[in-house]
């Protein structure tokens, strides 16, 4: 179970993201679930398998890799099992009645309703089936939220997708994403590293930034080997290269 | 090991100094890839600095994904790739 799990989410994540070797572990946690017949491990590597399929742009395949876990879970009533494969079926769009006992975001979804929907996987912390959902609209706003979500996340292939409905109603100026830099403060240095990075990039010794500082040189000791580990570093001269480049302390030195 | 061609873009150019900080930011770079297991092998960078390709070796494509992120490295396309020698008929 937990191999099935991890291969699972390895191949996910690689397949929304776009990046190569999704479907090796998501064909071996399909080979490993099968042939218990439980819903609960065949489900999440059947759902995986479409969520690939659609974002690699083969909806045809959708159908194949849902219909053996979906039978299990409609007889076993897991709702959002059910929910989560009938909604990749509908979004390949394969016409079909939707099962009973669908759990409530995917239900409100396949009825078309995307705003609530949307709103609904908000609600429960799921951001990407939030833009998901928005991605069904048929106007502009809501696909522009939709593709500045994904970029957001880093999931490109769904971002593509979504780039290529708004191009096709002819939206122009969109986002390139993802965003390239870091923003703010990237390793998490507190004010006081801050201050003590500054002084070590200026080539101070730990006795001389505790005079200045006021503080106790053991103190400051600590903060030299807090801004090492955060910076991964070894020496001080590592640190204030390191420093510079990260933009953390001004290069007038 | 695998090979992979990882695909950044750099608003700002990407500037590495010709001297000792340099080459101090490329041996650091190297030596945190090293503990994922990732060789940097070259990379080709367009001649505004804004686009860099990135030829690398490594066990996984999310290795180089941890490595970028303590390098503070962007990554937009990360594709599997194979050596094709053209010269190999010679």
């Amino acid at each position: 179970m937990p191999r099935t799990i991890a291969l699972t989410v390895l191949g996910l994540l690689r397949a929304r993201r776009g990046d190569p070797g999704q479907s090796a572990p998501l064909d071996e946690a399909w080979a490993l679930s099968e042939p218990t017949g439980e819903s609960l491990r065949m489900g999440p590597a059947a759902a995986a398998r479409a969520a690939a399929a659609w974002l690699e742009g083969r909806p045809e395949d959708v159908a194949g890799a849902t219909q053996a876990a979906l039978e299990v879970a409609a007889r076993a009533r897991f709702p959002w099992v059910v929910g989560e494969l009938a909604c990749w079926r509908w979004r390949a769009g394969i016409g079909e009645a939707v099962p009973d006992g669908a759990a409530e975001p995917y239900a409100v979804q396949i009825a078309g309703e995307w705003a609530r929907a949307a709103q609904l996987w908000t609600d429960l912390g799921c951001p990407y089936e939030a833009a998901l959902a928005l991605a069904d609209a048929d106007e502009e706003e809501p696909l522009r939220r939709a593709l500045n979500e994904l970029q957001r996340l880093g999931a490109r292939q769904a971002a593509a997708i979504v780039a290529r409905r708004l191009r096709v109603r002819g939206a122009t100026g969109l986002p390139r994403g993802p965003r390239p830099t870091t923003e703010g403060n990237p390793v998490g240095l507190t004010a006081r590293e801050m201050e003590v990075l500054a002084l070590v990039a200026q080539g101070l010794r730990n006795a001389e930034i505790a005079e200045r500082l006021v503080l106790a040189a053991k103190t400051v000791d600590h903060h030299v080997s807090a801004i090492l580990r955060k910076l991964d570093v070894r020496t001080r001269g590592q640190a204030s290269a390191e420093a510079i480049r990260l933009r953390l302390v001004g290069q007038d030195r | 090991m695998p090979r992979y061609v990882v695909e950044r873009t750099f608003p700002d150019g990407w500037h590495v100094p010709a001297d000792t900080e340099g080459a101090e930011l490329c041996l650091a770079i190297g030596e945190r890839n090293a503990d994922e297991g990732v060789t940097w092998l070259h990379s080709y960078v367009s001649n505004d600095r804004t686009k860099s390709f990135c030829v690398y070796e490594a066990p996984t494509p999310e290795a180089i994904r941890r490595t970028a992120v303590r390098n503070d490295l962007p990554v937009d396309v990360i594709t599997q790739v194979r050596v094709l020698d053209p010269y190999f008929y010679d």
